[in-house]
């Protein structure tokens, strides 16, 4: 037992920067699944329950953002984040996705399902527009919201491409890169760190997904069956 | 025409909700606008130049020509494709053969599976490529060092694309089974019991009613699966970049890491985004041309 402390006192000693990544990383993460729930959930529920013809339009709009590779958008997005100064800051490395186009297709078909009658009723009985979103249309949106939380949480956290793209100095890095620094990019076959290291960076995970796992494969499931 | 006062009243609130809607789209317009339109068009705008550190400077198609004739390029697409033959066809069958199986047994098992199948999806892809590295990196790893120990010389898994090729798709179709799993599951639960009744009744064998029902019935999701695959796998980038850093003279790159590789590591941005633009074209051919084959009524995989 002493020994395995000493190691692990020794992983989380010698990779304090990845531990500090680490912390700011959780910190962070952990809201901007917010912000993409707001924003997405807005969306949705415009492209859910007005008719208009151009809602349609721009609904078709995000669905074929979905097939946008991001290859495409990587080199400008890139410079544009960098015009806005927001490289090398932590903002930047999840602003780009703050409007995910698979979480608005998600929120929308959940929110179609919600009935009609629910919110004529609301409204009949003096309910306004802004209520009626809050009130009833959100708290009847949990289950989608819970699979978009993981899907944004886990985007995040993995996301090992742009955020080696996006942070360039030494005091803030994440925790994608600060295992690849110890690991595969090591020269030193330093097996127990490293394992230990990848082994303590899957718990936040794991705990996420078992916790909402239920939520996220009924919401992977309605999002592509019902398309 | 003139509308009674009802009629207006009626006009003017519908009016107003749909303002509240439109309100409600500002978010997500101000970011598509910025970080995808915006984007988009200036990257191809950006393939048309010389755009580096040092400016920009119109040169029409040379990087287009550059690309074409560089063998780094046809290399890395020739790479491209042979993840794309392998991992889109495996992850399909394998996904449809567990769905299958799932399909007969109990929610206890069927929810440990579908979760047990979508963990790897979750961990992070350095996790992974570590593992692997463990496993069969020709320095320090545990396959090399059995065979070489058991006096066969073992081949460098990573340096030859002979071996490399195969093994990062498997990391890859490890990975990228979980989804489907989960949605098969869901169109055959889908799948009416009367159909399969009937044709059970009628003396088709569990085959026959596999291949001539569910499949069929299956298909919306199976194109789903195959083209999001598809631009899954014309995009691989992590895998190559760590493990071999595109492989003996890019043999096992890809067109993304030749992207990341000419944009962040030799600078040229206008190169990175006439790769990035034709990347773009072959996925939309690739796509259009599944969809049309799919539609011409032509079989799965």
């Amino acid at each position: 037992m002493g020994k395995r402390k000493q190691k692990l006192g020794m992983v989380t000693g010698k990779t304090s920067i990845i531990s500090m990544g680490l912390l700011i990383l959780a910190l962070f993460v952990c809201a901007f699944p917010f912000y993409v729930m707001i924003v997405a959930a807005m969306a949705g529920y415009s492209f859910a329950k007005f008719k208009p013809r151009i809602l349609s339009l721009l609904f078709g709009v995000v669905l074929a953002t979905m097939a946008l590779p991001q290859t495409m958008l990587l080199v400008p997005n890139f410079l544009v984040a960098k015009t806005l100064h927001l490289n090398n800051t932590m903002i930047g490395t999840i602003l780009t996705s703050v409007a995910p186009p698979f979480g608005i297709f998600l929120c929308r078909q959940f929110m179609k399902d919600i009935p009609d009658e629910l919110l004529e009723a609301a409204e009949l009985d003096g309910c306004g527009e802004f209520y009626k979103f809050i009130r009833i249309v959100i708290p009847l949106s949990l289950p989608a919201f819970g699979a978009l939380f993981i899907f944004t949480f886990l985007g995040v956290w993995n996301d090992f491409l742009w955020q080696s793209i996006m942070l360039n100095s030494q005091s803030l890095t994440t925790l994608a890169i600060g295992i690849q620094k110890v690991t595969v990019s090591s020269m030193l076959a330093r097996y127990s760190y490293q394992f230990a290291l990848s082994f303590i960076s899957t718990i936040p995970i794991f705990i996420v997904f078992f916790s909402c796992q239920k939520l996220f494969i009924k919401g992977i499931s309605s999002g592509a069956v019902k398309g | 025409m003139i509308k009674t006062q009802k009629e207006k009243t009626k006009s003017r609130r519908e009016r107003r909700k749909l303002r509240f809607a439109y309100l409600l789209l500002i978010p997500w317009l101000v970011f598509f606008l910025v970080f995808k339109l915006f984007p988009f068009v200036f990257g191809i705008g950006a393939s048309f130049t010389d755009y580096s550190l040092k400016g920009a400077k119109f040169i029409g198609l040379k990087n287009y020509a550059g690309i074409f004739t560089d063998d780094k390029f046809w290399i890395s697409l020739r790479a491209n494709i042979f993840y794309l033959i392998i991992i889109v066809p495996c992850t399909i069958l394998f996904s449809l053969w567990v769905a299958k199986i799932l399909q007969n047994r109990g929610n206890a098992f069927n929810a440990v599976t579908k979760s047990v199948f979508y963990m790897p999806a979750l961990v992070c892809s350095v996790v992974i490529a570590t593992i692997w590295r463990f496993l069969f990196s020709s320095t320090a790893g545990i396959v090399p060092w059995i065979i070489n120990s058991a006096g066969l010389r073992s081949p460098s898994f990573f340096d030859e694309p002979l071996f490399s090729i195969p093994l990062m798709s498997i990391m890859v179709i490890v990975g990228s089974v979980g989804q489907p799993i989960i949605l098969y599951v869901a169109a055959m639960g889908n799948i009416p019991m009367e159909y399969i009744e009937a044709a059970a009744v009628d003396g088709a064998t569990q085959g026959q009613i596999f291949r001539k029902i569910t499949l069929p019935l299956l298909k919306p999701t199976t194109v789903y699966i195959l083209i999001t695959s598809m631009i899954a796998v014309l995009q691989i980038f992590a895998y190559p970049y760590l493990l071999t850093s595109g492989g003996p003279y890019h043999a096992t790159s890809s067109i993304l890491l030749q992207l990341y590789q000419s944009a962040f590591i030799s600078g040229k941005f206008g190169y990175a985004s006439a790769l990035g633009t034709i990347l773009f074209v072959i996925t939309s051919v690739f796509v259009a041309l599944q969809l049309k084959f799919v539609n011409r009524g032509g079989e799965d995989g």
